[in-house]
């Protein structure tokens, strides 16, 4: 009797929690994302409570009438199938995967459950991927997949998916860009297993290049990362001149699964980096003056001085802005001193070169400023530092800021190009759109929003890119471009698509770059637009 | 300067100078500049190990057949025979000295290639 009352108690636990309405109902839209998955949730949890109870009141049932072990066997057996239906996560992660059975991984993930409730069609691409990732590269599964991808509305286990895939093809370039976006897709679209594996990914591909600080950055983000991972990181730091105690770096070690894999990595943390004063310092080496080539009453070649410069500022990748700034105004004076005339005018004549010397002193600064404007772009040096003096110079060279002409050449070349290639890549976008309503892939949604996702990436790696080197000056000249294209862009992936994930995304990103330049307006309208998307 | 540039953009004019590449001085006569290109052309081609790099100011570079090819052609047109003396101006850095700036603290990391291994994936 007590039996029955037990179950019956489950079961209506179980109805209730099925039937009863989300506890937040008045703040959480229910047919916003969070309530789905919320829903979804509940329900999972009460189909395994059901299962239990099932379980335990069918064995006492069957004791009670007498049955053997056989029939609570055939019983357990029951439950577990049921089990592995409610969550196959279970089987999927712990067999499946291993064993690189892509389809099996994806089909029996397609029902559902956890992790994959906030994106459940991309999580069970995910978990194909990972299969994927097991097992040597076969370019169809890796289409069919894809194919999986298109066929739902892109969200994070979608995008960790796709950036999986990718790798799988050795399109590393691909990876790191789709993985880095999870990030971007919103929380409530992304299960946490998706950007668990994401880190995951990014962190092995960071350590394996050696940029032990970047693997830091990526790996702590607040969310608890796998075991391994987790070992990783802390090895990553220690790597990186980190104080981590070794103990604490081993206990970790054997708290991870793989050990004889990461046993290297471990082994090196260990060995630790050399102290600072076994690092040896490299020397200058001395030149010879080459007296004997140079007359007594002879200042050296002409440009000597701004050539010398220009060699130092090459040869050291940290040269600050006054030091640029010092080489253009050393190019100034040398361009601008009767000397270099004098000595182009003497080599024409010498040489009977068919042009005359101020000719050659035009095509002398264009070398110039395009070797400066090259400098400036490797660097990735802001202008607008640049543009203004600093404690480096001194008083002198603050005074005469009338900064070189040669620079003012060279920035105001860069900033062009700069926005010239932002331009591009929104004409791209805006091309790839227009190409897309007209044709569409026939049968691949997924192809569209994966393909205008990694164009949207494009745009705003691009812009970001050129905004960290041309300022805010050039951010408010690209801005509106950019918000009315992707604006495009987000509205009608969203109205047309219905992928809200996607225009989250942008209209995300819109909104931080609009109140980080103070445009009000638009930031007003991108919070509109994500309160109504969402 | 028109041949594809292997070094970065703003070091290739100093990198790539005709009389670097050649091993000349901005003086020598235009006799010396056919001699040295062929002997190089020569050199390389019997894949002599002294004629595969040459010394600039910002260290040594590796010298191709086109790359001699093209420092004769520019040393040729005397306009831009005087432009390259003018940035040869500067002494080449000595074989062997340490390069400057070709070396820096996030490239001396060394990398740990099996990340992937450890969570049961491919390496790409």
């Amino acid at each position: 009797m007590s039996e029955a009352v037990l179950l019956l108690l489950c079961v209506a636990g179980c109805v209730t929690l099925v039937a009863a309405p989300l506890p937040s109902s008045e703040l959480v839209d229910p047919k916003s994302p969070r309530a789905r998955s919320a829903r979804g949730s509940e329900r999972r949890l009460a189909y395994t409570l059901l299962a239990l109870a099932s379980f335990v009141f069918l064995t006492l049932y069957a004791w009670s009438r007498g049955a053997d072990w056989r029939a609570v066997g055939y019983l357990a057996l029951l439950m577990t199938v049921s089990i592995v239906l409610i969550h196959p996560w279970l089987l999927v992660r712990g067999l499946l995967i291993p064993l690189g059975q892509v389809r099996m991984a994806h089909a029996l993930s397609r029902l559902g459950g956890y992790p994959w409730l906030r994106d459940e069609a991309g999580g069970a691409a995910l978990a194909g991927a990972l299969a994927l990732l097991r097992r040597g590269h076969d370019p169809a599964l890796a289409e069919w997949l894809e194919e999986q991808i298109a066929a739902a509305p892109l969200g994070g286990a979608g995008l960790a998916a796709a950036g999986l895939i990718a790798a799988s093809r050795d399109d590393v370039a691909g990876a790191r860009a789709l993985l880095e976006s999870v990030e971007a897709i919103d929380v409530d679209l992304t299960p946490r297993t998706a950007w668990r594996v994401a880190i995951d990914w990014r962190v092995a591909d960071a350590i394996g290049r050696g940029a032990y600080d970047e693997a830091l950055t990526i790996g702590r983000t607040g969310l608890p990362p796998s075991r391994t991972t987790d070992f990783m990181l802390l090895a990553a730091a220690r790597l990186a001149g980190e104080y981590v105690e070794s103990e604490a770096l081993i206990k970790r070690w054997l708290w991870a699964p793989r050990r004889l894999q990461t046993f290297g990595l471990l082994r090196r943390a260990l060995a630790g980096v050399p102290a600072p004063d076994a690092i040896p310092t490299p020397t200058l080496p001395t030149f010879s003056l080459g007296a004997g080539r140079l007359a007594a009453n002879d200042g050296g070649p002409p440009c000597s001085a701004a050539l010398s410069l220009h060699v130092e500022v090459l040869a050291d990748r940290d040269a600050s802005p006054a030091a640029i700034r010092r080489l253009s105004r050393a190019w100034d004076r040398d361009l601008a001193s009767p000397r270099l005339r004098e000595a182009l005018s003497r080599r024409v004549l010498d040489l009977r070169a068919p042009l005359a010397a101020e000719e050659l002193l035009v095509d002398l600064r264009e070398q110039c400023v395009e070797d400066l404007a090259a400098l400036l772009r490797d660097r990735a040096l802001e202008l607008e530092a640049l543009e203004q003096p600093d404690w480096e110079d001194t008083s002198d060279e603050r005074d005469a800021l009338a900064f070189g002409a040669v620079l003012d050449r060279a920035i105001d070349r860069v900033r062009g190009e700069l926005l010239s290639g932002i331009e591009a890549t929104l004409h791209t976008l805006a091309a790839r759109r227009q190409q897309l309503t007209v044709e569409p892939a026939p049968g691949l949604e997924s192809a569209r929003s994966l393909d205008l996702w990694r164009t949207w990436l494009a745009v705003r790696d691009v812009y970001q890119d050129a905004t960290q080197i041309g300022g805010l000056r050039l951010r408010r000249l690209a801005f509106p471009g950019l918000e009315r294209e992707l604006g495009r862009l987000a509205l009608w992936m969203w109205q047309v698509h219905d992928e809200r994930g996607f225009a989250d995304a942008i209209f995300t990103w819109l909104l931080y770059e609009a109140e980080a330049l103070g445009n009000t307006d638009s930031a007003e309208t991108y919070r509109h637009n994500l309160a109504v998307s969402f | 300067m028109s041949l594809p540039s292997r070094d970065a953009p703003a070091h290739a004019r100093i990198t790539e100078n005709a009389f670097h590449v050649l091993g000349l001085l901005p003086d020598c006569a235009r006799a010396d500049v056919e001699r040295a290109g062929r002997t190089l052309l020569d050199m390389l081609e019997v894949g002599l190990a002294e004629a595969r790099t040459y010394t600039t100011p910002l260290g040594p570079r590796a010298r191709t057949p086109e790359l001699v090819r093209h420092a004769m052609a520019e040393l040729r047109s005397p306009a831009r025979r005087i432009l390259h003396e003018l940035w040869a101006g500067h002494p080449a850095r000595p074989r062997g000295a340490p390069q400057r700036g070709a070396t820096h603290p996030d490239d001396a990391a060394e990398p740990w290639p099996f990340g992937f291994h450890a969570h049961g994936w491919r390496r790409p």
